[in-house]
């Protein structure tokens, strides 16, 4: 704005101010009425009354100090002398002391607008408009044609347990010379702020008056201004470019709280002293060594005197008029430079675009991106290809139209590990097998030539001419390719997925993990599983999951054959398994194996790694939450090996920051330790030891603590009887234990512990020798003891009764026989059965109900006691499982399978998600096992050339006995569960679609689900129902489910992921009315899920950089940056409602409801391409 | 890492806490269900029984249902008629040693459409003794770390022997009263032509009186005595008047029957829920009440028998806090603050002292209590200090 327009501006505001005090005197006002009444005149006394305002502050807002001056003021026009005033900065307002009629001494606060001016403690302050700035004093500071205005204010720092205390005082500057305004702040914008040629009288100036910014009082201020007036005056005032901003100058502390700048301070006396030997002075103070050329501060002479001066700030007001710059690094090395700024600080990482340049001795590896695909082909065409034949048996030992068995085994060249799901193909008989988790396959061959392609994801294809001569053995070996390394996203093969058995089935590796993006940068295995179709979870931070909807305690998760009875870390954000351990995972939702049992809907199968038996490699990273390190490698080359890995977290710093008290005041811990220890005994033997800890704390405030965590081994020993038979042998244990400590109130304060103890022996052997037959057999044992724990008083005061909840001991039993045959080319049956029977042992004691009645505590009728290890009740159950594949051409097939599962254990808990305070519970006297049929069928295509595959699933569940609770049903107030629970059917059914591409540079998968799951409550014999006895959806009724994850790798150091994720709402029970009680209001609920909570969405990106990908280094490190729900959508994850002052308010929590960015950094040993 | 980038983690990280926002539900039901809710104890006087329909989740209003016929009657066939006061309240007065513990009664209620409801028996159960309320100075966390809130928490003990009933619930309501800030003189009622004198006294002291909306409610039954300690009741904070003047708590102690105890228990998880990460599923309560022609209606409310113990507690603010407590905060202003009468609605209130200089105003709730909810009827139990 130029003067003449503000001129034209004030002007407005002037004749605007005129005409609204026109309209006022116009008409008769209260003020007068109320002067006509009672006969009083208020020109001056008009304001708002008050008495020690700032009374419980510290500090004062007032300008110069806290008493009242004699002063001038003019209010509307009308000058009134010798009034005590004061000027408070904070409120703007001028206050007024007076005395009443009565001789009482007031005081007011005057309305700011009716003042034009006043002078106080002899200085002038004037009410006006500067800029585009509202009305406000400035103090006045003129002489000839030029005025400087100053701008007095101070802001409120703040209050704290209702004690304020003031800012420092602000003061804003502005000088006007006929039409220029200029402005500045201190010394170096002071000097600066006048032209080149004369800057050195104003230098002068400033050190002739002796004078800073910072440290002058207001005299020395206007005293400074004055002179500088007089000196703009004399050289005529050819003044710089007007400059229009507010510079807020925070002159009196602010400087000496900036941290370092006020660290390093000197005092002495310096008068006309060569820069040179300040230098030295300060150099001999501080401890900080100066560097600078002698030429350039050869004019400087400095003059100044003080204790405790600020270096720095003395710095920048010598420096700024001789156009210096310095820099100040950690270390105190001050560097001066001359125009040239020293940048402090490094650029940031995403900014660096330069490619590393390759340093002499290294190679740089080829891009992927640097050949263009006709490039790489003409390159692949030239290479001769010779295939490699491979000969078994002896031609001596064959036996013409007898087939024979061929046992073979892949490892992996580099790590020595057997390879999963490798396929072996002969394209010729349209023969194939995939390789089972020791790296082993078999083949019936009459003797003969055959070629055959082995083929696994991230693997080189292996190609070789097969002569069978008679039955023997071959070991492979295949090798990492070096291209799609890291992109492997599935490695169940092309032809599994059509041809092989398996279905509603999903196998993941680790590589995965890397590359779907997830909360806090953790790499999390369910987290990953519940990106896939048919399996779902009630919301972020709920322990378990749920597959084609069936509960969450339904799914059993093996790692190494040993069973995780709580999955989940952290109130399920993480899994308690670490990621570096694992080596692959696969998921059974249908068509379960027969050596499977004991949970109805899915198996969760964690392979660890094994040990790398060639040599030691390590990892280790660090997020926001959590670090780890892992290690693997031989004990004895090709012999014996070792992988370990350790994780934990640091996650008490996330909760201190919480706004919640009892958040805040809260801890939460976890760590996890597993260990394999791998001997190859002899070829036919493989003995296998597995160790894994987790534990689990949190504390919420001082109410509540938690701790739990699982503990289980596993030896397996795999033998090699003969070509035909291999057995496995394994003893498993597995703990999981729990303590609670509630001390909401002290005389009700208690500690619960309780934990399940799992003993297991489990054998399984397959049998090959039967021509188009795959045989499989075993049978395991399990002894459960079951502590439920008992209720004891916690802390001195606290009346509670001890409360024992039962000791409980059972027996699971399988055997199993399943049976492989392919009845021809195209038509491939699995039938297996198991039989699995329980057996609940004492000791126990058993109430009895009448008959008919719930078993609630009125209907007892008899207590029954059974004694140390006495049969209480036994359940058995046929387990049927059948499987039929049929091929419709190469590319394509229809599969069918049907199951029963019993499942003889299941969690007590009565929450909406699976908490980890839930309790598990077997079977007993009252309480029969929950079991399930299911149907599924699907059709499954691939369409070669694009590397893409496509599967349609139906299914259909028929879940019968399954335990619900009652309506408020408390677990923790009686040993009797059956009088907190009801059993009643399951119905669920969906269609599961999916699309993948597995090759490429972008990869990923894209599935949709529709679903439902359906419970009825209705026991006839008991007349007990919940929801009127009418079906009503599950928690995990969820019917429309769409997940993206896509993958896209751009050369090999930069990856991208993101993954997308659509669910419908999970149900929930919303309130319908309200009614009154006592005056308090209460809500009458709807049926049992009758309603949704709105619909789910996320958004996830991630980047992975790798480090340079030189051939030769010791260590390798990437980077993994992402944002988790990029879009910040509000997902709900849960509805609620409080009564909030008579008011029934509705409420939805969403966890992660912005966008959450990560960042995680990861090292290992060895290049790139080390695993 | 540099370290302003360690600062940006850590402030997203600050950001993605979690979340709470308020929901509107989209309901295709609105059900108005019949709700009978009462209690009935051995203490003779008046006792009342209440009738009413639910209300659509989004208009909560109570709708008292008038004109039934409304009884309650114990095991010997004795019956107490109540009389309809209007709004869905039933009244009787009960005479002396009508109800004794062991007594077991039950209610009947007969709707304008002849619908016949009744509750089961409920059996009075000895209530312990109330020892003491009282109450101590305490700081309450907020969501500002660095600042906790003063005020005075309230605390009960009580012991009660083997045959006393080991299911308690607390009914307890507060009242205090608070004072007006300025005391004024004369008073413009309708307009500017006449001024009043005006006795400021009249409208300076006024009382409070609110139910908690919260039922304290517990079990000795897992306890090895029957005796409770500290059981924390209200906090009132320094936020409010309540402890400006004069605070009483009045704490209703009664005993329940374990089926009446498992109702309010239940009520009572249903209104603490909080929608934290592992809450119930919650669902409507059913009662003791049923339609006796058609069982399968839902009715909600609950009736139920009671011995009831009571005690009244006052707190007087004769400066025994460190804290400070908040009385209607109002300055006198001059009167050329008031620029323009349309801006100012009837009742003026004034200041005048002897010779009228200055005249000050004040705003009107800085002269009538009555105007922040209070009545200024001195409750007939109030102590004053």
């Amino acid at each position: 704005m130029t003067s003449a327009t503000r001129l034209v501006y004030l002007f407005f505001l002037m004749a605007l101010t005129l005409l609204v005090t026109g309209n006022l005197c116009g008409q008769e006002g209260f003020a007068e009425r109320v002067d006509r009444a009672l006969g009083s005149n208020q020109e001056l006394v008009n304001g708002i009354q008050f008495s020690n305002q700032y009374i419980r502050s510290e500090g004062h807002p007032y300008w110069m100090d806290e008493r009242f001056r004699t002063g001038s003021v003019c209010i509307n026009a009308q000058w009134y002398d010798q009034v005590k005033l004061r000027y408070n900065l904070y409120s703007q307002r001028l206050e007024l002391e007076y005395f009443t009629a009565e001789g009482h001494l007031n005081q007011i606060m005057t309305v700011p607008e009716n003042i034009t001016a006043f002078f106080l403690g002899g200085y002038a302050f004037r009410r006006m408009q500067i800029g585009e700035e509202s009305q406000a004093y400035f103090q006045v500071v003129s002489s000839g044609s030029t005025t400087c205005y100053i701008r007095w204010s101070m802001d409120l720092l703040g209050s704290k347990s209702s004690v304020t205390s003031f800012g420092p005082i602000v003061r804003e500057y502005w000088m006007q010379q006929g039409e220029r305004w200029m402005n500045f702040k201190n010394r170096r914008s002071y000097v600066r702020a006048f032209p080149k040629e004369q800057k050195r009288a104003y230098k002068k100036l400033l050190k002739k008056q002796d004078f800073y910014f910072w440290s002058a009082t207001t005299g020395e201020m206007v005293e400074m201004l004055l002179a500088t007036i007089r000196l703009f005056e004399e050289g005529g005032g050819a003044m710089r470019q007007i400059v229009f901003m507010i510079l807020a100058i925070l002159l009196t502390f602010l400087l000496e709280m900036t941290g370092q700048k006020a660290a390093i301070t000197f005092s002495g006396h310096f008068e006309e002293t060569p820069f040179i030997e300040f230098a030295a002075a300060v150099e001999a103070q501080t401890g900080t060594t100066l560097y600078f050329r002698a030429s350039w501060v050869r004019d400087i002479r400095i003059s100044l005197s003080g204790r405790d001066l600020s270096l720095l700030t003395i710095l920048d007001s010598i420096f700024g008029p001789a156009g210096l710059n310095y820099y100040l690094d950690d270390w105190n090395h001050l560097f001066l430079t001359d125009s040239v700024m020293l940048i402090a600080g490094m650029p940031d990482y995403e900014g660096t675009k330069e490619r590393t340049l390759p340093e002499e001795g290294d190679q740089l590896e080829t891009e992927e991106g640097d050949l263009t695909s006709a490039e790489q082909k003409y390159i692949n065409g030239r290479k001769v290809r010779v295939l490699e034949e491979i000969h078994v048996g002896r031609a001596d030992r064959a036996i013409p139209g007898r087939k024979a068995l061929i046992s073979g085994q892949i490892h992996d060249e580099e790590s020595g590990e057997p390879l999963v799901g490798v396929t072996v193909y002969m394209e010729a008989i349209h023969k194939g097998a995939s390789t089972a988790a020791d790296g082993r396959f078999n083949f019936l061959l009459a003797p003969g030539t055959y070629g055959v392609v082995c083929q696994s994801m991230g693997m080189e294809s292996l190609q070789f001419t097969l002569v069978v001569h008679s039955g023997g053995e071959l070991e492979l070996d295949m090798r990492r390719t070096l291209i799609p390394l890291d992109e492997v996203v599935v490695t169940a093969g092309r032809h599994d997925h059509v041809s092989g058995n398996q279905m509603g089935y999903e196998r993941l590796n680790y590589s995965v993990l890397k590359h779907v993006p997830l909360v806090m940068g953790e790499r999390d295995i369910l987290n990953v599983v519940k990106l896939l179709p048919g399996v779902q979870s009630v919301g972020e931070g709920s322990s378990g999951f749920n597959v084609r909807g069936s509960g969450a305690d339904q799914n059993m998760i093996y790692i190494n054959k040993v069973p995780v009875y709580n999955s989940a870390h952290l109130f399920g954000f993480f899994t308690a398994i670490s990621p570096e351990i694992v080596r692959d995972f696969t998921l059974y939702k249908s068509n379960l194996p027969a050596s499977f049992g004991g949970r109805l809907a899915s198996f969760f199968d964690i392979q660890t790694k094994q040990g790398n038996m060639k040599r030691l490699s390590a990892r280790a990273g660090i997020s926001l939450v959590s670090a780890y390190a892992a290690v693997e490698g031989p004990l004895k080359k090709d012999k014996s090996s070792i992988a370990l890995s350790l994780r934990s977290t640091y996650s008490d710093w996330i909760l201190s920051l919480m706004e919640d008290p009892q958040l805040r005041n809260s801890e939460a811990g976890f760590y996890d330790v597993s260990g394999v220890y791998t001997l190859k005994a002899s070829d036919r033997t493989r003995l296998k030891v597995f160790g894994y800890l987790s534990r689990d704390r949190f504390k919420l405030g001082t109410v509540q603590a938690y701790a739990y965590g699982n503990s289980g081994a596993a030896v397996d020993v795999r033998h090699r009887f003969n070509q035909q038979i291999n057995g496995n042998l394994a003893l498993i244990y597995s703990r999981y234990q729990f303590r609670k400590q509630d001390t909401q109130l002290e005389t009700v304060g208690y500690e619960h512990a309780s934990y399940i103890k799992h003993y297991e022996l489990k054998s399984d052997f397959e049998w090959l020798s039967l021509g188009r037959h795959k045989l499989t057999f075993g049978g395991s044992g399990i002894y459960y003891r079951l502590d439920r724990g008992s209720i004891e008083p916690y802390g001195a005061t606290s009346l509670r009764e001890s409360l024992d909840l039962g000791l409980e001991n059972g027996v699971e039993t399988a055997l199993y026989l399943a049976d492989e045959l392919t009845l021809t080319d195209r038509l491939k049956i699995y039938a297996g059965l198991r039989f699995s029977s329980f057996f609940s042992l004492g000791p126990s004691d058993v109430r009895t109900y009448t008959p008919g009645m719930p078993r609630v505590e009125e209907n007892i009728r008899d207590t029954l006691s059974f004694g140390r290890g006495e049969l209480s009740r036994a359940y058995a159950g046929l387990e049927p499982r059948l499987n039929l594949r049929y091929l419709l051409t190469d590319q394509s097939s229809l599969k069918f399978s049907y199951n029963r599962g019993y499942q003889y254990l299941f969690v007590l808990s009565n929450t909406v998600a699976m908490a980890p305070t839930d309790q598990w519970k077997l079977v007993d006297y009252h309480i029969a096992p929950q079991f399930l049929d299911q149907l599924s069928a699907g059709y499954y295509l691939d369409l070669p050339g694009s590397g893409m595959s496509a599967s349609v699933e139906l299914y259909r569940k028929w879940g019968h006995q399954i335990v619900e609770y009652r309506d408020g049903a408390s677990f923790t107030e009686s040993p009797y569960v059956e009088s907190a629970t009801l059993q009643g059917e399951q119905k669920a059914y969906g269609v599961e679609t999916m699309i993948r591409r597995n090759a490429g540079g972008l990869n990923g998968w894209l599935s949709y689900t529709w679903s439902r799951s359906f419970m009825l409550v209705d026991q006839w014999e008991t007349g007990e129902q919940i929801n009127g006895g009418k079906p009503y959806p599950s928690n995990f009724d969820r019917p429309h489910n769409v997940s993206l994850v896509l993958n896209y790798k751009r050369g090999r150091r930069v990856s991208l992921s993101g993954n997308l994720v659509y669910v419908t709402g999970r149900p929930s029970t919303y309130p319908v009315s309200v009614y009154y009680e006592h005056g308090v209001p209460y809500i009458h609920y709807s049926d049992r899920n009758k309603y949704r909570i709105p619909d789910y969405f996320r958004l996830d990106v991630s980047m992975n950089i790798e480090g340079s990908l030189k051939k030769h280094k010791r260590f390798h490190s990437f980077w993994m940056l992402g944002v988790y729900n990029l879009t910040g959508r509000n997902n709900v994850y849960s509805v609620y409602f409080q009564n909030e002052s008579g008011f029934i308010k509705g409420y939805k929590l969403s966890i992660f409801a912005q966008p959450i960015f990560t960042v995680s950094w990861n090292v290992r040993l060895g290049n790139y391409a080390s695993k | 890492m540099p370290v302003n980038k360690l600062h940006i983690i850590l402030i997203l990280v600050l950001l993605c806490g979690s979340c709470v926002e308020p929901f509107e539900l989209l309901l295709e039901e609105s059900q108005e269900v019949l709700v009978i809710s009462g209690m009935i104890s051995d203490r003779p006087g008046r006792h009342e029984i209440i009738v009413s329909l639910s209300s659509p989740y989004r208009e909560p209003v109570f709708q008292g249902v008038d004109l039934c016929m409304v009884a309650v009657e114990d095991q010997e066939g004795n019956m107490i008629h109540y009389t309809n006061i209007g709004e869905g309240v039933y009244v009787a007065d009960l005479p002396d040693s009508f109800l004794e513990v062991g007594d077991a009664v039950s209610l009947q209620v007969l709707t304008p459409e002849d619908r016949l409801y009744r509750s089961s028996f409920d059996t009075i159960l000895a209530c312990p003794e109330l020892d003491s309320v009282y109450y101590e100075l305490g700081q309450q966390e907020t969501p500002d770390p660095e600042f906790t809130r003063p005020g005075i928490q309230f605390y009960l003990d009580m012991t009660g022997g083997p045959n006393d009933s080991r299911n308690i619930i607390w009914q307890v309501d507060e009242t205090w009263e608070y004072w007006a800030s300025l005391i004024g003189t004369h008073i413009y009622r309708h307009d500017w032509s006449i001024l009043e004198e005006f006795r400021s006294s009249v409208l300076f002291k006024c009382w409070k009186n609110f139910p908690l909306d919260h039922v304290y409610i517990r079990s000795t039954r897992s306890l090895s005595a029957n005796e409770l300690k500290r059981l924390p009741l209200n906090f009132v904070s320094n936020e409010t008047d309540r402890l400006s003047v004069t605070y009483s708590l009045h704490v209703q102690q009664q005993s329940l029957s374990s089926e009446s105890y498992d109702y309010w228990r239940r009520m009572n998880d249903q209104s603490v829920e909080s929608g934290g990460m592992y809450e119930k599923q919650p669902a409507s309560v059913a009662g003791n009440i049923y339609n006796v022609d058609d069982p399968e209606e839902v009715v909600l409310g609950c009736f139920y028998a009671t011995q009831l113990r009571e005690e009244r507690l006052f707190v007087h603010n004769n400066n025994l806090f460190d804290f400070y407590v908040p009385h209607i905060q109002c300055q006198y202003q001059t009167t050329n603050t008031l620029f323009t009468p349309e801006h100012y609605k009837f009742p003026v209130y004034l200041y005048s002292p002897v010779n009228f200089n200055p005249t000050l105003w004040g705003p009107e709730e800085c002269f009538d209590c009555r105007v922040q909810g209070g009545d200024t009827i001195q409750p007939e139990y109030w102590k004053a200090w």
